[in-house]
């Protein structure tokens, strides 16, 4: 005879748990195994007895304190929604509300401006100022021009 | 019948999330009907899992007011049966793991054992009534996760798919617990007598 069963299986049996390989393997076990049998007939009684407990009905008065509960929550709630509905918030509050936003608008705005800028300073070619070097018999109003070339490379 | 026939109303998804909706619009009865469906199913976990019928109805008045505060939320990922145990497990968890089991007194008329069964006679009802009381006072013994799992079985009648959801743990480790609970009982009572 193979060794005897575990629980974790006479009891998966017990709630027809088993698949079919493993039922026929318990059911043929048992017949043999006197001691496991005892094992499963009392798992039997102990599931036996607990199905017998009787369902409690809950105490009314547990009944009416949920009631009284739930009545008072829903009271709150539903102010909570009439004063929202009423225009419930106060001037100050609106006026805060619309200065906060119009900040947050303003600094994302000069993010915006800064990242264009500095995208179209990163797409112009590179300039280098070329200065003629000054003789004596040039005029003197040739002095201040500057002459731009755009760089070699 | 079995008391899992009483204590677990066949309910579909739709139907609950209906309940939900209705709670969320507005209807206060709703929540009655919740209540109405759900609370010995509640009162019944509480008092198992605590063992003490007083600490069971503050128990289930907490459960019911976190499944109140909750139920705007609830989107049908799981029938409302087993997000109701959730709630009332998790809630039993914190409030007994933080006070301890209320273990004493096991022999008085604190066992509500309902009333005495007219086929049998005195002698019989005071044997089977004893007989009760000592089941209850064994299962009140067990280690918290075996008493949940054979709890949420043998007295709710839930099946290992839906234990596995309230416990959030997988199908064989069910098996496990219950197995294992169920053994430690068969000990006790038979060391009993």
């Amino acid at each position: 005879m193979s060794a005897h069963l575990a629980a974790e299986r006479l009891s998966a049996y017990l709630d027809s748990e088993l698949d079919p390989s493993e039922l026929r393997l318990v059911e043929e076990h048992v017949l043999e195994c006197p001691r496991c049998q005892h094992r499963l007939q009392g798992l039997r009684r102990v599931v036996d007895e607990l199905q017998r407990m009787p369902s409690m009905r809950a105490p009314a008065i547990l009944g009416r304190a949920i009631d009284r509960n739930a009545k008072a929550r829903w009271r709150a709630h539903r102010e909570a929604a009439f004063r929202g509905s009423r225009g419930g918030r106060s001037g100050f509050e609106n006026l805060q509300s619309v200065v906060y936003l119009g900040a947050a608008l303003l600094v994302a705005l000069s993010i915006l401006v800064l990242l264009a800028l500095h995208a179209s300073s990163r797409g112009r070619p590179e300039q280098t100022l070329v200065v003629p070097p000054l003789t004596g018999a040039e005029p003197a109003a040739d002095v201040d021009r500057v002459v731009v070339e755009p760089a070699a490379d | 019948m079995a008391a899992s026939q009483v204590l677990t109303p066949g309910l579909t998804t739709a139907h609950d999330t209906d309940l939900a909706d209705r709670h969320r619009w507005g209807d206060e009865s709703a929540f009655q009907e919740l209540y109405d469906r759900f609370s010995p199913m509640v009162y019944n976990l509480c008092l198992r899992l605590s063992g003490d019928p007083t600490l069971a109805q503050d128990l289930s008045q907490e459960v019911f007011l976190r499944v109140f505060k909750g139920l705007p939320r609830y989107r049908g990922g799981s029938s409302l049966k087993t997000w109701i145990y959730r709630i009332a497990l998790n809630h039993c968890r914190g409030r007994l793991g933080r006070r301890g089991l209320q273990l004493a007194d096991w022999s008085t008329a604190q066992w509500d054992l309902g009333p005495p069964d007219p086929a049998r006679g005195p002698e019989e009802n005071l044997l089977a009534a004893d007989r009760g009381r000592r089941v209850a006072a064994a299962l009140v013994g067990l280690p918290a996760r075996f008493r949940e799992a054979v709890v949420l079985r043998d007295l709710e009648g839930l099946t290992y798919e839906e234990i596995a959801a309230v416990l959030r743990v997988r199908a064989g480790t069910v098996r496990s617990r219950i197995a294992r609970g169920r053994d430690r009982l068969r000990v006790l009572l038979e060391a009993d007598g």
